[in-house]
């Protein structure tokens, strides 16, 4: 496809402004309807989701030129999907997300990337990673906790710890404990070690699409010699990815995709891990954009009129990921869990995604302090999430600024209620 | 093309992050399919846009572009072709950084704000304390302060809160040489609850015959009427649309009224809405509404020659719904009885919604302003409308008039088929005003419905002229103008005076509000054109 193939879907936007805020009917109050980050910061219509498909469409007409001003309008954006959701409550014959990922390959296929993002694709071309970390060094978050190696075993279950997780030690605690709850209940874990690359997702995403389809195929090799049914992973991003832009591809993985939090649901719920402990809290749950409405299964292209299209290949960001974290948490004894007003399919973006942490670090932050206000709103102690992302969003956020909010990634409350502590400890789970 | 000099003062005054002329970014706001007559869709690109944060960036933009000979047209959540400028070499002021609800005045019962406080925004506040706000049909995507000063804006809860700019009292307002004029108690320091004073009573003079669309400078805060809401101060249904799930509050309801023909519709609505009954009270047909939500199903060719379902369509042609909101189960109880007595003494029959699940999400999407034309799914809607004082004349200009030219455009392929048969129907103000509209819904995509939805606007004003209607169709604003101006006391040379000594450099957009444009007659028939001609004569000449 190329951006002009979108100029009919593009030419449909009515310019209602729906892609700005929460669905009407969800509006609680002023302070926290607006729902498109970079409209609400950048203010000019073109930051909207509706404006950047009139740009596109003045773009593809020869009405304008794509102009560094342009390009920074379309990479000013974390590609959360808050407005494709918003405009399909009424609107379902085009994919505002799909144009958006379509202009940004034109920005490449143009020559109009930013430095940053050609930082990220260099790293990823050297190391495997868009952090630019040693390839060498992929592995050494899973040291000492019995891993099988899927490069010479068989494992039932593929762990894919993505970039983030794999590197950041901050969060190295996250993909550990989850780990050590996937073999507390009695999970054949297997990963790839230093052999794990990125899944490519996010270059995808900053418009180089030839460089992601390598990865994919990576990804794919890997899940083949590992010989597993499932590929569980903790990262959000990459649970997306591999659910909607690899079937996209024409990838699609040959396994059951689950993220950390559909498995340890699906296990609490069989009883295979028990929550024991009290977890006296009060929490909000943040849902992560790539595991809520932007994690929608692949639904196959439509030809025609996309107003015909059926309802099960429209992507409405409502089959998202956003019952089994509250499952969890809700089976967290002591654990009291408090809403905040943007939730689910209409959540509020961390502010990491689509390559703004990198390119345009104040506008991250700026987001990830909209979301962090908000959960102060509730009353709550602490934040929870579950992506590596959004914590490192959050996490940046609240050192900047000295607000008192705990953050938690859901499996630190689940170790916690599963009695699972420290560095290997035994477990007393199942 | 915006000068250089202007572009740099412009600059100083509101930072570099506020002003643009990036081509691109500047087409994001000529990208106007709703409310056009333009069968191109694009309306003329500003040389800049201006992102003011107070009324003092406003009153800097104003004088500016005064001091360089540039208009200016302001603009809030921008949906619709009158948002747009209206000519090349203007200015878009877009005043979506000034966004604030300023203050609740619960006893006095009003919401102070500034443009781009979104309508949905307000009600979620104002129905907290126990108060609504007047929405129009737009739906809870629009600006308040834009429909109250500048615009047009009326719909289904007319009955219980009547129209915009019957809800607007005290006004901030940068006139179009930049001098701030403060009209009502506002000017003299006795706050907001008063439009026409003690202080200059100009609402007249600021909204004209109806509204001055950005003609007349900018309006910058404004305090709006608030109304009772019965309701629980928490709204948030369950789903977004048809999936709508929360129970009705208590001493609600949700009705639906069927009858005969047009003339027991007409006499038992009336008596109803004299009773002062209904919170929300309006008609709409199934077909007109369900294209909205349903187009696909609308486009499907085994539905659309369904004869069956033509006949159930026609059934429901006559219909009325009322929202009930009592403040008790008295109150409730009497209004109850009111409608089925009128309904069943005009051979009605009436329908508990909640009885037919479809109560809740009615209730809820009209509510909270979530059903709305704003959104269709099939393109975009046009609308053509007649207002008139009396209940029954609206049913003999719809029946007779609007519905054949809709069903006319269908046939045509201009609009979609939406099993015409009935358009969009209510009261204002308990019943003084009756208020009609013909829904199109079209593709703007398609050439051939865009070029067609443009001639219809000419049967629509033939139409209303024949019926001495007021009439309306904003794009269309120079034209009507000039056309109507003679028959109606000659307000468009009293516009013009007015724009004259409010805007001795014109710099204020004046398209929608002074310029004015010959009624373009070339889509009718020779024998159409002949009888207009001599229609409109007759009519200015009875004016004279």
């Amino acid at each position: 496809m190329a951006l002009s193939d979108y100029a009919r879907d593009m030419a449909g936007c009515s310019r209602n402004s729906y892609c700005k805020f929460v669905p009407w009917n969800k509006a609680k109050s002023w302070r926290f309807s607006n729902l498109c980050p970079s409209i609400t910061r950048f203010n000019f219509h073109a930051y909207s989701g509706g404006g950047r498909l009139n740009m596109g469409l003045s773009l593809v007409q020869g009405r304008s030129e794509l102009t560094d001003g342009v390009a920074e309008i379309i990479y000013r954006c974390q590609l959360c999907g808050a407005c494709d959701m918003a405009c399909k409550v009424f609107k379902d014959d085009f994919d505002i997300t799909d144009i958006l990922l379509e202009m940004r390959t034109h920005c490449v296929e143009q020559g109009q990337f930013n430095p940053e993002h050609m930082f990220m694709l260099d790293n990823l071309k050297k190391e495997g990673n868009v952090l630019g970390e040693p390839k060498a060094e992929r592995g050494d978050w899973a040291e000492g906790l019995g891993l099988k190696d899927i490069n010479t075993e068989k494992a039932d279950v593929l762990f894919h710890a993505g970039c983030r997780y794999a590197y950041d030690k901050d969060l190295w605690g996250v993909v550990r404990g989850a780990v050590r709850l996937m073999q507390a209940a009695g999970a054949d874990v297997g990963t790839a070690g230093n052999a794990e690359a990125c899944c490519g997702g996010r270059i995808y995403e900053l418009g180089f699409r030839g460089e992601a389809m390598n990865y994919a195929d990576d990804m794919l090799s890997r899940i083949d010699a590992s010989g597993a049914s499932t590929l569980v992973t903790c990262c959000s991003d990459g649970y997306a990815h591999l659910r909607y832009l690899y079937p996209r591809m024409g990838k699609t993985p040959p396994v059951e995709v689950l993220h950390i939090t559909e498995f340890l649901s699906r296990k609490i719920a069989e009883g295979r891990l028990r929550m024991r402990n009290e977890v006296p809290m009060v929490v909000t749950y943040h849902d992560p954009c790539h595991l809520g409405r932007m994690s929608e299964s692949y639904r196959g292209e439509w030809e025609g009129d996309k107003l015909d299209r059926p309802m099960a290949m429209k992507r409405t960001g409502k089959q998202g990921c956003y019952e089994p974290p509250r499952e969890i948490l809700g089976s967290i004894p002591g654990l009291r869990l408090v809403e905040m007003e943007r939730i689910r399919e209409y959540a509020w973006c961390c502010g990491a995604g689509g390559g703004v942490l990198e390119a345009y670090p104040d506008f991250s932050s700026w987001t990830a302090m909209e979301r962090l206000e908000e959960a102060q709103s509730t009353g709550a102690e602490a934040l929870v999430t579950a992506c590596p992302w959004c914590e490192r969003s959050f996490k940046d956020a609240l050192s900047t600024n000295g607000t008192r909010l705990e953050l938690y990634d859901l499996t630190e409350l689940v170790l916690q209620a599963a009695g699972i502590q420290g560095e290997g400890g035994d477990s007393d789970a199942a | 093309m915006l000068p250089e000099e202007a572009y740099k003062e412009l600059q100083d005054a509101l930072g570099p992050e506020n002003i643009s002329d990036e081509p691109a970014l500047l087409d994001a706001y000529a990208w106007q399919p709703a409310f056009s007559i333009n069968p191109d869709v694009w309306t003329p690109r500003p040389i800049a846009v201006a992102l003011p944060g107070s009324t003092e960036d406003v009153v800097a933009i104003v004088r500016i572009c005064n001091k360089h000979g540039l208009k200016y047209k302001a603009m809030c959540l921008g949906w619709g072709a009158h948002a747009a400028p209206g000519c090349e070499g203007v200015v878009q002021i877009d005043l979506r950084r000034m966004d604030r609800i300023l203050e609740i005045d619960e006893k006095n019962m009003y919401v102070v704000v500034e443009p781009f406080a979104v309508a949905g925004q307000i009600n979620a506040e104002a129905k907290k304390l126990g108060f609504s706000t007047h929405m129009i049909s737009a739906g809870a995507s629009h600006s308040p302060l834009a429909s109250s000063t500048s615009g047009w804006g009326c719909c289904w809860d007319g009955v219980s809160m009547s129209w915009s700019s019957r809800n607007v009292m005290g006004v901030e307002w940068v006139l179009p040489t930049g001098d701030v004029l403060r009209l009502g108690s506002l000017d003299s320091g006795l706050g907001w609850f008063s439009g026409d004073g003690p202080g200059p009573s100009l609402r007249g003079i600021m909204r004209g015959r109806g509204g001055a669309f950005g003609g007349l400078g900018v309006f910058t805060r404004c305090a709006l009427k608030l109304y009772h809401w019965p309701g629980p101060t928490e709204n948030v249904p369950d789903g977004l649309l048809w999936d709508t799930h929360k129970e009705l509050p208590e001493n609600s309801r949700a009705y639906i009224a069927l009858f005969g023909d047009e003339r027991a519709l007409a006499d038992a609505t009336q008596e109803v809405a004299n009773e002062g009954i209904g919170y929300h009270s309006f008609g709409v047909g199934l077909g007109n509404f369900l294209s909205g939500i349903w187009p696909h199903l609308m486009r499907n060719e085994a539905f659309r020659k369904a004869e069956w379902l033509r006949k159930i369509v026609d059934v429901m042609q006559f219909n009325w719904m009322w929202l009930l909101c009592a403040n008790s189960p008295g109150e409730l109880e009497f209004q109850e009885m009111v409608i089925r007595k009128e309904v069943a003494e005009h051979g009605g029959v009436l329908i508990d919604m909640e009885q037919i699940g479809l109560g809740q999400p009615l209730f809820w999407g009209w509510v909270l302003g979530s059903f709305m034309g704003v959104a269709t799914r099939c393109g975009v809607i046009g609308t053509m409308w007649g207002q008139d004082e009396v209940q029954h004349a609206m049913m003999e200009e719809r029946v007779h008039g609007g519905e054949p030219i809709k069903a006319s455009g269908v046939e045509r392929g201009f609009v979609e088929n939406d099993l015409p048969g009935s358009g969009f129907h209510f009261f204002l103000e308990e019943g003084i005003v009756s208020h009609y509209e013909e829904v199109l819904w079209y593709d703007h995509r398609d050439r051939k419905a865009t070029q067609g939805v443009r001639d219809m606007v000419a049967e629509y004003t033939m139409m209303n002229i024949d019926y001495c209607m007021e009439s309306g169709f904003v794009a269309g604003e120079p034209e009507l103008r000039t056309l109507y101006g003679p028959m109606e006391h000659n307000f468009h040379e009293w516009q013009k005076k007015i724009k004259g000594v409010l805007d001795p450099g014109d710099s204020s957009d004046p398209t929608l509000y002074s310029t004015e444009q010959e009624f373009d007659l070339s889509s009718l028939s020779p024998a159409e054109q002949a009888r207009a001609r001599r229609l409109i004569e007759e009519k200015r000449s009875g004016n004279r």
